[in-house]
């Protein structure tokens, strides 16, 4: 049986191979600039029984701080700040792809250039009257630099409109992703800077609410509405034992292909088309937690010491793909995975079928190493 | 009797009832956000007051004007789903600045139109179109 108790999920879109000039993030953060730039937002979630914990790390590089981020949650959370960043730049960097041979830096950065264009035509303002919203608002309270509030109502249109009044700013077309999170019985976390605040005061967050499934989830389907193509997400799982996508594919990237770091991404990106509509996660790194270092950052010291095993999966979707809010579950009957990739190496450290000798190999020299 | 005609008079001289006696006010205008970008939508929000007639049916005219004049559009927009027995409420309208408006500092200033025509001095707000 699945262990899904203890399970921790940390979820990271942007991706450790690309340029660090990126803006942000993903799970539902809508801005008022688009497309939005979304590379760096973690997440880790941390389920026992059906209490979830979720660190929330935020990051923007930008002009418009007037940005909202959204996520949808079974329950109303206890809403904190003071993480820190250390967790999530802790274990990006241990469980991130190591290449042993030296190559060429640099993965191919996407394209964020495009933006709402500049409408060569007439001004005009167009307004619509809007009635009052009939919202039921559950928690509206200051934490940190942030105004956050919980609510839900019957109509996503209510919600995104009493969202907007209240300086919340969205991307048009959220509509039926809101209302979806809405009819499944789910709440709204919205968080906005408070006046005053700069980007500069952005900070993780964390969220504890209930769930009755003892489920993490990663919440993608509201990131497509912003989302760039080719959205890199990289999840980590911290748990009992190796974790695995419940609602995406396995899959395993041929880094056979993979001649230099740059082949890497292009690899990966093929690796998860392969899956039925492209909704597939590669994982890069499943290893037990004494092998992961905490930095001296407390918050994954404690992490690391409750739970005893990390998996790091990884997937690159276009919006088109977003269909699903990817979920994680344990699974004991599956093998350690390396993060280290011999460049031009026949296809033994992800592939399918060869993979279970090279896992052999790896477990004998760990064994021998105790 | 006496009191019917107290509570009649009370009434004509409130204005109730009676359209056209007393023009609408539009009061207390705030803005979702004061820096908007064009081609996303900001929210205004005032406070309606119509002592002669619910305040459905009312129209709101909406002009927006950049400060050197360069640029000014407007539009208009009725008001419905008020609490038909109300004579003061919250009306709110959604806005998007769209084309090549100018940038920088606009004012913005609605004002409320009755059924009969008689009409509410500009609710005034300023703002910055950053994009």
């Amino acid at each position: 049986m699945l262990d899904t108790r203890h399970l921790i999920v940390a979820a990271a879109a942007g991706a450790a191979l690309t340029s660090p000039a990126v803006a942000f993030a993903c799970g539902g953060f809508f801005c008022s600039a688009q497309p939005v730039l979304q590379t760096a937002e973690r997440i880790v979630f941390e389920v026992e029984g059906d209490e979830v914990t979720a660190y929330v790390q935020l990051q923007y590089v930008g002009d418009d701080f007037n940005f909202a981020w959204i996520v949808p949650v079974p329950s109303t959370p206890e809403i904190e700040v003071g993480v820190g960043q250390g967790m999530f730049e802790a274990l990006d960097r241990q469980t991130r792809p190591q290449f042993v041979t030296a190559a060429a830096p640099g993965a191919a950065a996407a394209d964020f250039s495009a933006g709402c264009g500049t409408g060569s035509f007439e001004p005009r303002v167009d307004a619509r009257y809007v009635p009052a919203p009939e919202v039921d608002v559950y928690k509206q309270e200051r934490v940190g630099p942030y105004e956050a509030v919980v609510l839900a109502a019957e109509n996503a249109r209510d919600l995104n409109d009493w969202l907007g009044i209240n300086g919340y700013t969205l991307v048009p077309g959220s509509d039926p992703i809101v209302q979806e999170y809405l009819d499944a019985g789910m709440q709204l976390v919205a968080l906005k800077l408070a006046p005053g605040e700069g980007v500069e005061a952005i900070e993780p967050v964390k969220l504890k609410y209930s769930d009755p499934r003892g489920c993490a989830a990663v919440p993608v389907k509201l990131t497509a509405i912003a989302a760039t193509p080719a959205l890199e997400i990289v999840t980590w799982v911290f748990g009992s034992s190796r974790a695995k996508p419940m609602n995406f594919e396995s899959v395993d990237v041929d880094v056979s292909t993979v001649f230099a770091e740059s082949d890497y991404r292009p690899a990966l990106a093929r690796a998860v088309n392969t899956a039925n509509e492209g909704q597939g996660f590669v994982t890069e790194y499943a290893q037990p937690s004494a092998m992961l270092e905490s930095d001296g950052d407390e918050n994954l010291e404690r992490l690391l010491r409750k739970h005893s095993y990390v998996t790091r999966l990884r997937t690159e979707l276009d919006p088109a793909e977003m269909t699903l809010d990817p979920e994680f579950t344990l699974d004991p009957s599956l093998p350690d995975v390396s993060n280290e990739i011999e460049l031009g190496a026949p296809n033994v450290a992800f592939g399918p079928g060869a993979t279970f000798g090279a896992l052999a190999l790896f477990f004998f020299v760990r064994r021998r190493r105790r | 009797m006496k009191k019917l005609l107290v509570a009649t008079a009370l009434l004509l001289l409130a204005g109730c009832g009676a359209d056209g006696l007393n023009p609408p006010e539009l009061t207390g205008i705030s803005l979702s956000r004061v820096e908007v970008r064009r081609f996303r939508e900001f929210f205004a929000t005032a406070k309606l007051t119509d002592p002669d007639a619910d305040l459905n049916g009312v129209k709101l005219e909406i002009v927006l004007e950049s400060v050197d004049g360069d640029t000014k559009v407007d539009t208009t927009v009725g008001v419905f789903d008020q609490d038909p027995m109300a004579l003061s409420g919250d009306v709110t309208v959604g806005l998007t600045l769209s084309g090549d408006a100018d940038l920088g500092a606009y004012e913005l200033r609605m004002t409320a139109e009755d059924r009969t025509g008689l009409e509410s001095t500009p609710a005034v707000a300023r703002l910055t179109v950053e994009q």
